[in-house]
């Protein structure tokens, strides 16, 4: 688990045979997979043809133990099934159309999830996910008008979820820093200008409850 | 017959076939020594005469391969054709190695076993030890060994009218003739089919002489006499009872050979070498350090699941002057072996030979350069060159193949577990080999190319290697998101105008609007650009020229564009995620966009008008 995520997440990291949703794919659901993976964990990524495995690499993803599944298809509760058995964290984007029996697939999934006691990182939705991560803004530093180039993101990360993680965690986070990593950023550093402005009053709410919660 | 002209059909006439390899091989009888691994190796007049009869050799044919000491082997098409005919071309070698005093015998044949076997047979006096003594002991090997006797006591006309194998002498003097054995292509089989099959323990098929032995004990008990009768039987009954051996000496009986004996160079630099600062003036350093190198090639070689067919020992002198062998290697020689070959080629190359014609030199004068004892050593080296010490010993194993015995370090580090590969297989099982990929992170100068997808289960190998450094690369952090197709896009400026670039690398105008294919158009808040990328010209098939934006829309996501041909391509996004417009509505808006080019279904042709104007990057 990234150090920068850990007070994200109820105690500290994701919890073996629970699922975690993304709402979205993107380097935070990366960030997420990077961390087990560089704890010595199988990752594999299924429905997800874009992954991009460099920038994932760079945060700590170990690229001989990673399985892609780019296509799995109309059978992907059974490849997602198979590739929980031989690894300990999934990476599932489910496709668009889920189909209407999608609350039974759900929770056979979830059965061979607590058997097999990995982690599943929904990229989607997931009704009943233990987690729920969410990306509020982002604002990208380093770029001009027709000079620079990307630097740095800082993005405000909110998680809430069930039971212990019911209570709402915004966190403002460096996705990546400069330097590749993900760090814990300083709202006094962020980029204000770059923030879309029909998030301002979110930022802004978010901003008091981090000084609160310390 | 019906499936095999569904199969293969037949060549179309006038087309040749490639057939096996013609090779030629050189015996020295006399200078064989009994090549058993393990023993100690034989150093000493034969071995340095040895090594200048590869010298003589070497002069009609540069690449000679050293089977073994006292016997060498090429290939034979090439030089045969530039000397006229195989048999002018043994005759040739036969007067060049007499030169140095060593009688040799030439054998020709399809294979390097059969040439081998050829050569033995080429004696003129059948006195050869390998063949003559177990043929004399095999009844059924008897008229073999007769008929080469009987041909081989008259001329070269009646040999080869005697023998039915079709040994042909056009063009050659008697004398020579009868050294030399030419198996015409196209009758291998018949001429193995009257080999004893003690032959397959006399040449060392499988390098262990004690499994040799038994499997030709074993074979001539079950009254498989020649290797005839050996061919004769289902290959896949061989192997199942006799073994990886059998199956090597039904290959061989069959006329097929161990394998190919073109040089092929590896895909890397798998080579060891190393240097002596000083000189090193004495063979048994070198050796040792032989011993040491041959160890680390062959873990090398084992990490990436490789054996190598032959292994090239490279001599540097301090005068400058180098020497080259290869060695037959199989996979089957043990570091001590290579070291051994070091030795014999040192103590070969040690002599003097810079004159052709030195070699009258009394052998035994050189004699005691052989022994172990280091002031002996100083000897020959006093005055043979003032400098003759070895600077650099290098080791290459050439004709790299796949090690077929076992393959647990193929994976190198990340051993995969038999969890994680059921799973996969799994995977396959449903989805196909290629379903399941393996990332491998190679070179490149773009983020798609600098990750190589290998289906899981082969050989991790990226296409572009790492080690190199690649200008031209886009600094900073790595895209999250890269499309394995680009994605059509349209950029245009605030006029609504594509934003183009010249071939001076010039923007036609900021860009102001972004529209990705089948999304509304984003702002563009911030752009930087363009950078020129123009890879592989030399290459039309894998010539890339384009130009690369990173462009920030209003939405706080970011992009990694190019122009190619005219056309703009989103290659990867930055983009953490999308902003779910159900939590936050009109966010990814950013600023809004004017309704007339949102609704324009004009907009792509007055872009491709625009495009035919100018000259862009293409």
């Amino acid at each position: 688990m990234l150090p920068a995520l850990r007070e994200l997440l109820p105690r500290g990291g994701l919890a073996l045979g629970s699922v975690v949703a993304v709402a979205e794919f993107g380097l935070l659901a990366l960030a997420l997979a990077a961390g087990a993976s560089a704890g010595g964990a199988w990752c594999g990524i299924a429905g997800v043809p874009e992954a991009g495995v460099l920038a994932a690499a760079a945060l700590g993803l170990d690229a001989e133990r990673t399985l892609l599944v780019p296509d799995p298809g109309s059978s992907w509760p059974q490849v997602v099934a198979s590739l929980l058995d031989g690894c300990e964290l999934v990476l599932l984007r489910p496709p668009a159309q889920a189909p209407a029996q999608g609350t039974q697939v759900r929770q056979r999934l979830e059965a061979a999830l607590r058997r097999s006691r990995g982690v599943l990182l929904v990229a989607g939705d997931w009704p009943g996910a233990q987690v729920r991560l969410q990306v509020l803004t982002q604002g990208w530093t380093g770029l001009g008008d027709g000079h620079g180039r990307l630097r740095a993101c800082c993005a405000q990360v909110m998680a809430d979820g069930r039971g212990e993680a019911a209570v709402a965690r915004t966190r403002w986070l460096w996705l990546p820093a400069e330097d590749g990593s993900v760090t814990v950023a300083d709202p006094a550093d962020v980029p204000a200008a770059s923030i879309p402005a029909a998030d301002s009053s979110s930022a802004g709410s978010s901003r008091r409850l981090r000084v609160v919660a310390g | 017959m019906r499936g095999r002209q569904h199969g293969a059909p037949p060549p179309a006439p006038g087309v040749l076939e490639p057939g096996p390899p013609r090779v030629m091989v050189v015996c020295c009888p006399e200078l064989a020594v009994a090549g058993e691994p393990g023993q100690a190796p034989r150093t000493g007049p034969g071995a340095r005469l040895f090594e200048r009869v590869i010298a003589a050799v070497t002069g009609f044919c540069p690449s000679v391969e050293a089977v073994q000491p006292g016997e060498c082997a090429f290939a034979a098409r090439g030089p045969a054709r530039y000397f006229g005919s195989e048999t002018r071309l043994a005759g040739l070698v036969i007067a060049a190695v007499a030169d140095l005093g060593v009688q040799a015998r030439v054998g020709v044949a399809d294979g390097l076993f059969t040439a081998r076997l050829a050569a033995r047979g080429a004696d003129p006096a059948g006195a050869d030890p390998a063949g003559a003594d177990p043929a004399g002991a095999d009844p059924a090997g008897a008229d073999t060994d007769g008929a080469s006797a009987a041909g081989a006591d008259t001329d070269g006309a009646s040999a080869a009218g005697a023998d039915p194998a079709g040994a042909s002498a056009d063009g050659a003097s008697a004398d020579e003739a009868s050294a030399v054995l030419v198996v015409p292509p196209g009758r291998t089989a018949g001429f193995l089919a009257r080999q004893p099959v003690s032959v397959l323990a006399d040449l060392g098929l499988a390098g262990q002489d004690r499994a040799d032995q038994d499997l030709v004990g074993l074979l001539n008990r079950l009254g498989l006499r020649t290797l005839g009768d050996l061919a004769a039987l289902p290959a896949d009954d061989v192997a199942g009872r006799f073994g990886a051996v059998g199956e090597t000496a039904h290959r061989l009986a069959r006329g097929l050979g161990s394998g190919p004996l073109a040089a092929r160079p590896p895909a890397g630099d798998l080579s060891v070498a190393q240097e002596f600062d000083p000189p090193e003036p004495l063979a048994e350093p070198v050796v040792f350090a032989a011993k040491t190198l041959a160890e680390r090639m062959h873990e090398d070689l084992a990490a990436r699941g490789l054996t190598c067919v032959r292994v090239e020992v490279r001599f540097t002198a301090a005068d400058g002057r180098e020497s080259r062998r290869l060695w037959r290697h199989d996979g089957l020689l043990s570091a001590s072996a290579v070291a051994d070959r070091v030795r014999w080629q040192l103590d070969g190359w040690r002599v003097p030979d810079a004159d052709p014609v030195s070699h009258a030199r009394p052998v035994s004068d050189a004699d005691p350069v052989s022994n172990a004892s280091p002031e002996s050593h100083a000897d020959p080296v006093s005055h043979a060159s003032p400098d003759a010490g070895i600077t650099v010993l290098r080791l290459v194993p050439d004709q790299v193949v796949r090690a077929t015995g076992h393959q647990l370090a193929l994976w190198g580090e990340a051993v995969v577990s038999d969890r994680v590969a059921r799973a996969a297989m799994r995977v396959q099982a449903i989805l196909g080999h290629e379903a399941v990929l393996r990332p491998v992170l190679g070179g490149g100068r773009d983020v798609a190319e600098r990750v190589n997808h290998v289906p899981f289960g082969e050989k991790m190998q990226t296409r572009l290697p790492v080690g190199p450094p690649w200008p031209g690369r886009i600094m900073g952090a790595a895209p999250s998101v890269v499309y394995p197709f680009a994605r059509e896009a349209d950029v245009t400026d605030e006029a609504g105008e594509t934003v183009t670039v010249t071939g001076r690398c010039v923007v036609s105008a900021a860009p102001a609007w972004l529209a990705a294919d089948g999304e509304p158009p984003l702002r563009i808040t911030g752009w930087a650009g363009p950078w020129p990328l123009s890879e592989r010209w030399w290459d039309p098939a894998a010539a890339r020229r384009c130009a690369r934006f990173q462009l920030l829309t209003g939405d706080g996501r970011a992009w990694l564009a190019a122009v190619k041909d005219g056309h703009w391509l989103i290659e990867a996004g930055y983009r953490l995620w999308a902003l779910t417009t159900r939590r936050f509505p009109g966010a990814s808006c950013g600023g809004g966009w004017p309704g007339a080019l949102r609704a324009s279904p004009r907009l792509p042709r007055r872009n491709r008008r625009g495009r035919r104007n100018r000259r862009y990057w293409r």
